[in-house]
């Protein structure tokens, strides 16, 4: 991203090196699609009234994790958690460097801060995460034990007369 | 309901596995940022949430007993033991397969052990419950605040197209040349997962018909945070497993990585040994010997 802030580019940077190597290649193109999501021409009128829906960290948060929920409908789903999470920080970070350049806000490490958690709570809500869904999920899952333990037996022991490991008591 | 539109298209299909990894994910990101941006709140934050999706992840993978977590024992087995705190210190020192599995399993999902110890880092205590409650109390009391919009910027628009424009074709070069793949169309989202593409699909309308629907405002960002610290804090198995793990299983994974690595150096010095008596000097009649070599 061209920008001259010091804080954005270290957090793109940062966040960049930490993705994982077998989704580098999806992060990398969900960056550019939420971009050029982002400055399309028919997403104008949008893109105004997202900066003026309010305080610039819930602008650009907000923001960043409705492009990510566009894109993942698009994809039916099918991107990797792993690219799209630090994917959505990049494009938080890009929207708040249109708001410094338009004069809206001073970038400041507080303000990224702030704007992280932003997106983090609203791409997590968007997810459809809840505590009841998590209460459900962790309720859910002990009710299937039994079942999950017939299902799951563990390997048969070698048969008698094959040759004994090494080590193996007599 | 906000977003609700992806929430149903991922509810039907989000495992919980998916749902733990995503808050790990994001639990990770946000420490992350939070390190780089000095804000400890934001560290505290991401560290919960790191913790709660490789914990959660630990204890759905032991419970529900998925193989790849929970290896050859029983899923049975594994809960019963999970149940106390003590077992699971236990099989942090290299138990029972199905615990060290889904420890493991857990573990990677966090990042490994460093990213538990840097997930941990921010905290001033390592008590689960006294976590939750810093990380609560730091979500409600952030770091600075950030500067509210004046009234008088309010409605104002983007008038910057052009350059808006130009930041994407400068954007868009460097994967233009290295993919050859990549088409230099309207639609940012055309191949990018194989998927085939109505010839008709007009991603751009379709995009902002799903931009348009999703509301600009509404959600109460302090109060998710603290209905999921909340419920991390009370829920018994999260808050048993991460005792264990915090209080007993880091200490064991030291103790683990310290054997693999002896293990490892081992390995090293018997693969030497190996090679130096495997070498053989030159054949007779190839030559003068080498010096040292073995007759």
């Amino acid at each position: 991203m061209k920008t001259e802030n010091q804080a954005l580019l270290k957090v793109v940077e940062t966040i960049t090196a930490k993705v994982n190597p077998k989704v580098r290649k999806q992060f990398d193109r969900i960056v550019l699609a939420g971009m050029k999501l982002m400055y399309a021409d028919q997403m104008e009128g949008y893109l105004r009234e997202q900066i003026a829906s309010g305080p610039p960290a819930q602008a650009a948060g907000q923001g960043a994790a409705k492009l990510l929920g566009v894109l993942q409908t698009k994809f039916n789903g099918t991107a990797p958690i792993e690219a799209m999470g630090p994917a959505g920080v990049v494009l938080v970070c890009e929207a708040l460097d249109v708001l410094e350049k338009l004069g809206k806000a001073e970038v400041t490490p507080e303000l990224v801060a702030e704007a992280m958690k932003e997106y983090s709570a609203a791409y997590l809500q968007m997810l459809g995460i809840t505590r009841e869904k998590l209460e459900g999920m962790m309720g859910a899952a002990k009710q299937q034990d039994a079942p999950a333990a017939q299902a799951e037996q563990p390997a048969p022991s070698p048969q008698p007369g094959g040759l004994p490991l090494i080590g193996a008591q007599p | 309901m906000a977003f609700a539109a992806v929430g149903a298209l991922l509810a039907g299909t989000a495992s919980a596995a998916t749902t733990l990894a995503a808050i790990g994910t994001i639990g990770m990101t946000m420490s992350a940022v939070g390190m780089v941006t000095g804000s400890k709140s934001l560290m505290k934050l991401g560290g919960v949430l790191s913790l709660v999706g490789g914990i959660g992840g630990m204890v759905n993978g032991a419970i529900s007993g998925g193989a790849a977590a929970v290896g050859e024992a029983a899923a049975t087995g594994a809960v019963e033991t999970m149940e106390s705190a003590a077992g699971l210190a236990d099989a942090a020192y290299g138990g029972s397969a199905a615990m060290e599995g889904a420890q493991m399993a857990g573990l990677e999902a966090m990042g490994g052990s460093e990213g538990l110890q840097s997930a941990m880092s921010a905290f001033e205590s390592n008590d689960w419950t006294a976590m939750i409650d810093e990380a609560s109390n730091a979500s409600f009391n952030p770091m600075g605040d950030a500067p509210a919009m004046p009234d008088a910027m309010a409605g104002q628009v983007v008038d910057d197209a052009a350059a808006s424009a130009a930041r994407v074709q400068e954007a868009y070069k460097p994967l233009q040349a290295a993919d050859p793949m990549q088409t230099p169309a309207s639609d940012p989202t055309k191949d990018f997962f194989s998927k085939p593409q109505d010839a008709a699909y007009s991603p751009a309308a379709d995009s902002q018909a799903a931009y348009a629907a999703m509301p600009n405002s509404g959600l109460d960002t302090q109060s998710w945070f603290k209905d999921i610290l909340d419920w991390a804090k009370n829920n018994e198995k999260l808050a048993t497993s991460a005792v264990g793990l915090i209080g007993g299983g880091l200490n064991g994974m030291g103790q683990m990585k310290m054997a693999q690595m002896k293990a490892e150096e081992n390995q090293m010095r018997f693969g030497y040994g190996n090679q130096v008596a495997n070498f053989q000097g030159r054949q007779p009649g190839q030559g003068l010997p080498l010096i040292g070599a073995r007759r």
